[in-house]
């Protein structure tokens, strides 16, 4: 055998490079299906029959796509007003979190003041506190207020964000102090300096700290799960997660139907912009 | 620094307008001293709002025998008695440790693996990494679902294989022994793309003279990467076991979607017991003093990771 | 403060800035104007949407009222046809505009009305599963309805009785039965004659285990699928004489011997290999099971009765329906829901939602429900009227439940803990039905928890 491929190539390749080439093939390809497979699965449920999710040995295509599977969710989840809800929230922290973030991160960067170590610190062990912690006490004040299932319920807890003023604030702490007193000279206000100089010089990491949130809260189940009670202000999460809950037993190519609706838009964004997303998150591991 | 300088300029710094002194009235003296807490109370006013006052609040409540329509009723510390008295208690906290440490372990261990395995700057190499990414951003809801449908005992797909080389069927949902590391199994998979991701960019970081004298000495590989790389990305590594530990504390979507905190109570999380005595039994008082609890063992978690990374930093 | 270093990597993506600016923006600006439209529930039928627009643009002094309602399919659509006919007749006639909406389970309803209660802001009527009406009804939730009983003279004698158990706690009426159920017996009786068994179905539990030996040994698919189930345990007790929870409802009487023999008797059984049961989380399995004819024999609520035909014609196969088989006597729990008004309306909306209370109950309406979904009739005047007798001739099938609840339907737990008490139940079957856990301790072990349950409830 060796000698046949040798004669083949003449170049000659060993061997043992050929075997750890095949080997780092095979363990390429099995890294990829792990991650690609359970997506498969997904999709090719969400177009079988309720008979064809029930037969061993399952079948891995079908030639007869139900489209009408969408459909029944559809029916069953009023999607586009969920997906409106999701749009409202995510703009709305969005909003929020430019109008308390940018300024105390440029005060945290740029001033000395009194408390300012005390506040910052504050502000650093926040992080450490999961929503999860203490959904039970906001949820309470937030009945109280009355404000359970209003929009307000869902964005103003997340209206600032102590790891997005963190970073900002290391981003604004580079920017050179000669170029802001030459500012200032110029009778630039502290508003100005901060909308006309500060925000272009760090907008890659604004861009990446907004691009963080929006995934963070488009995708969020458990804030507004407990947050809310009805459909009207509810997110598109909470919307595909009701489909598990039917009377008449699980139709798992219901549940994947809507859950290639709600996993759709994220894969595309993903496909089309990994690259910059992909970097928004490392930037996110090297404090 | 280019993009400063070019900036610098646009702004157009006149040499002159250092001249022109200006009078500042008091208000504007008032104004530039109170300002920076201006521009740092709405941030503030959140955290206060619905970060710290709800910790004081939950502490508060935790004294209490409410059923959120009722009467409050003070009880001093018979919650936290009734707590540590139940054993349903014990067992959901170390159904908790344990998906803690098992998510933590693998996490690190495979995606260090991972890591090393991607971590030459290739074509092929990059794609496996998205594709490896894309579960970390992709709705937990999803991913539960997905899971579910994969690990379901009769019809799913992981029994399927399982049948196909002679093994299963695995109650991968349904056996109290086995539930749980399901779960562990489906928060892995979610992070590993992104644990891997991050632990690759610190280890593209470390300066590659370090390697080029290791290969001098004719280090082995292996040995390179125990010596050389491991304590350069520590930082890192700490970081992430940090982050982990924080999110499998947290862990609640993936219980509350495929399990129910069921079979037996085997996948009760401390955060699913909170929600339950919350909003399916009626008995505030005793979510939040669950609450606390949960608190602490974050706050001993998180404080433990700081005086071992301070130790770290010490002997740098 | 963490790690120390920082890398100021510059990140270019103008073009992803700008397209998220543009979104956000276009967002922000129809987020105004959708605030109020997203509000009209799509889940309404087009049916109930249209009367709506119709009835509201009709007079200045029509009450509106919300109504919530549980489960879709075909309940779904009774209960939307249901509010549609009450809108257009006496709704219209007493100037009260209903309007349904569809909440999720039985669960959501009463975490969501939890909710909405301590912020002010209930619906007008709900539907209340049973066992949570003591729950609501002690905590001053629940609008006694005895002085509107008086008023309007409500024949509490033509409700079956059986039904009028969980509408009563400490001596008040808080509701009145709506779409009420029992768990009854269902067969495939086509597999049945497979295994040459009588397709009346088995009248007892020795009986009941000669079934599924029968039918494991001659077709191979199990004789019974069932899940860890709490309302279907307590027809269990029932049967063998007593009860989940003792009469005032101070202790369990799970440590019995009773409930021992419930418990050895189906374990058996399962370990036989003749019967299957899944964990409560999984009930829906018990479902693929019946429809992919991998078990004869099933229970479940009489409110599946309709969609259960509808399948058996699908896949081609017959049902039949009779009695949990009787144990040392016949006995099973009322179930399904009740139609209840929160105590903090103003007098003005409580008259109005009594008006729908008493109208959604009455005969007729009762009769439309019964053979629209399958829920039992609730009294005696319903069960007579000919929408029912006419059902009971083309299926009687439907007949079988109501039978069983006349002579046999009890009522079901009313403690404030039962919720937390379920889910130990439910644990204690999964141990003992699906991982095989020793009966006598696993039981022992149950019951003490529970007691300290009801302990701390009193």
């Amino acid at each position: 055998m060796t000698a046949i491929q040798n004669k083949l190539h003449p170049r000659q390749i060993k061997p043992a490079k050929m075997v750890s080439t095949l080997l780092r093939w095979c363990l390429n390809a099995f890294i990829a299906l792990l991650f690609f497979i359970p997506f498969y699965w997904m999709f090719i449920t969400s177009v079988k029959t309720l008979g064809q999710t029930l037969i061993t040995p399952p079948t891995f295509w079908t030639w007869d796509p139900q489209w009408n599977n969408f459909a029944v969710v559809f029916q069953k989840v009023d999607i586009w007003g969920m997906l409106g809800n999701s749009l409202i929230v995510t703009a709305g922290t969005l909003i929020c979190q430019c109008l308390t973030v940018i300024p105390a991160a440029y005060a945290f960067a740029r001033y000395q003041f009194k408390g300012a170590k005390v506040l910052f610190g504050i502000t650093l062990a926040t992080m450490m506190i999961p929503s999860q912690l203490i959904f039970l006490p906001v949820y309470l004040m937030f009945s109280r207020w009355g404000m359970i299932n209003t929009y307000w319920s869902l964005i103003l807890p997340s209206a600032s964000s102590a790891f997005a003023i963190f970073m900002l604030r290391q981003t604004f702490k580079q920017v050179s102090e000669e170029l802001l007193e030459a500012a200032r000279l110029d009778k630039a206000g502290e508003l100005k300096i901060i909308t006309r100089i500060m925000l272009p010089l760090a907008r890659p990491t604004v861009v990446t700290l907004a691009m963080l949130t929006f995934i963070s809260i488009w995708n969020d189940y458990f804030w507004p799960l407990v947050m809310t009670t009805k459909a009207d202000v509810r997110t598109l999460p909470v919307g595909i997660a009701s489909l598990r809950m039917t009377e008449s037993g699980v139709n798992y190519q219901i549940m994947m139907a809507g859950n290639v609706i709600l996993v759709i838009p994220v894969l595309v964004v993903f496909f089309f912009a990994q690259k910059q997303i992909i970097k928004a998150f490392t930037y996110t591991g090297v404090k | 620094m280019l993009r400063m300088e070019k900036i610098a300029s646009a702004a157009r710094v006149h040499p002159a307008a250092q001249t022109q002194l200006q009078k500042k009235s008091l208000f504007s003296k008032i104004l530039t001293a109170i300002r920076p807490y201006l521009m740092v109370a709405p941030a503030m006013a959140v955290f206060g709002v619905f970060i710290l006052y709800p910790i004081f609040y939950m502490i508060y409540l935790s004294f209490f025998d409410w059923n959120l329509i009722g009467e409050m009723k003070y009880i001093g510390l018979e919650n936290y008695t009734d707590m540590l008295a139940d054993k349903d208690f014990w067992q959901v906290l170390s159904n908790s440790v344990y998906y803690m440490v098992m998510v933590v372990l693998f996490q690190m261990v495979l995606s260090l693996l991972l890591a090393a395995y991607l971590n030459r700057n290739t074509r092929v190499n990059r794609i496996l990494q998205s594709i490896a990414f894309t579960p970390y951003i992709t709705s937990m809801v999803s991913v539960a679902f997905i899971w579910m449908w994969l690990m379901d005992s009769d019809y799913g797909l992981l029994n399927y294989l399982l049948s196909l080389i002679g093994l299963g069927p695995v109650g991968w949902l349904s056996d109290p022994k086995v539930a749980m590391n399901s779960l562990v199994l489906v928060s892995v998979w979610k992070g590993l793309g992104y644990n891997t991701i991050i632990i690759i960019s610190a280890m593209q970081s470390v300066p590659g003279y370090l390697y080029e004298a290791a290969a001098l000495d004719k280090t082995p590989k292996w040995k390179a990467f125990w010596e050389i790389t491991l304590p350069m990305i520590s930082p890192t590594l700490f970081f992430l076991a940090l982050m982990n530990i924080i999110a499998a504390l947290k862990v609640f979507e993936t219980v509350n979607i495929m399990t129910q905190g069921g079979p037996m109570n085997s996948t009760n999380t401390l955060v699913y017991n909170i929600y339950q005595y919350g909003f399916d039994y009626f008995k505030i008082g005793y979510a939040s003093a669950l609450g606390v609890a949960l608190m602490v063992v974050i706050g001993f978690f998180t404080l433990i990771y700081f005086r071992v990374l301070s130790k770290r930093v010490y002997y740098n | 403060m963490v790690c120390g270093y920082m890398k100021g990597k510059v990140i270019p993506m103008k073009k992803f800035a700008s397209l998220c600016l543009i979104a956000a923006m276009m967002v922000s600006m129809s987020s105004c104007a959708s605030e109020g439209s997203t509000s009209g529930s799509s889940s309404s039928s087009s049916a109930a949407s249209e009367t709506e627009s119709t009835a509201s643009s009709g007079s200045g002094d029509t009450i509106e009222l919300t109504y919530w309602y549980a489960w879709t399919d075909k309940i779904q659509e009774n209960n939307e046809n249901l509010v549609a006919q009450f809108n257009e007749t006496v709704g219209a006639e007493k100037g009260i505009h209903v309007t349904a909406e569809y909440q999720g389970t039985y669960d959501d309803v009463h975490q969501k009305l939890q909710a909405a209660y301590v912020a002010g802001d209930t619906p007008d009527i709900t539907v209340m599963e049973i066992g949570s009406v003591g729950t609501f009804a002690r905590n001053g939730v629940l609008q006694p309805l005895d002085e509107y009983f008086e008023r309007d003279n409500i024949d509490t004698s033509d409700f079956f009785e059986g039904l009028m158990i969980n509408c009563e706690v400490d001596g008040s009426y808080y509701g009145l039965p709506y779409l009420r159920s029992t768990p009854i017996l269902y067969m495939n009786t086509t597999l049945l004659e497979q295994a040459g068994l009588d397709t009346a179905g088995p009248a007892n539990w020795d009986e009941l285990a000669d079934y599924c030996r029968t039918v494991k040994e001659k077709t191979g698919v199990y004789g019974l699928s069932m899940y860890s189930y709490v309302w279907t345990f307590e027809a269990f007790l029932m049967e063998q004489g007593t009860s989940v929870l003792n009469e005032d409802e101070t202790a369990c009487n799970i440590d019995s011997d009773e409930c021992r023999y419930v418990m050895q008797f189906f374990q058996d059984l399962i370990n036989e290999g003749v019967v299957r049961c899944v964990a409560g989380e999984d009930s829906s399995k018990v479902d693929t099971d019946y429809i992919n004819q991998n078990t004869a024999m099933w229970m479940t609520s009489t409110a599946n009765l309709t969609s259960v035909l509808s399948v058996a014609d699908e896949n081609g196969f017959e049902v039949n329906t009779c009695y949990i088989p009787a144990g040392e006597t016949y006995g099973v729990p009322t179930g399904g829901c009740n139609l209840i008004m929160p105590s903090s309306l103003t007098d003005e909306h409580k008259d109005a939602a009594w008006e729908f209370i008493k109208w959604m109950t009455a005969t007729d309406q009762s009769a439309y429900a019964s053979a629209y979904t399958g829920y039992v009739p609730n009294s005696k005047s319903a069960a007579a009227t000919e929408t029912i007798t006419s059902l009971w001739e083309t299926t009687p099938q439907f007949k079988v439940a109501l039978d069983q609840l006349e002579l046999y339907g009890q009522g079901r737990p009313k403690t404030t803990a039962y919720a937390q008490i379920e889910d130990e139940l439910v644990a204690m079957m999964d141990a003992c039905w699906v991982n095989g856990a020793d009966v006598n301790s696993t039981v022992a072990e149950t019951a003490a928890t529970i007691n300290e349950l009801l302990a701390d409830a009193n």
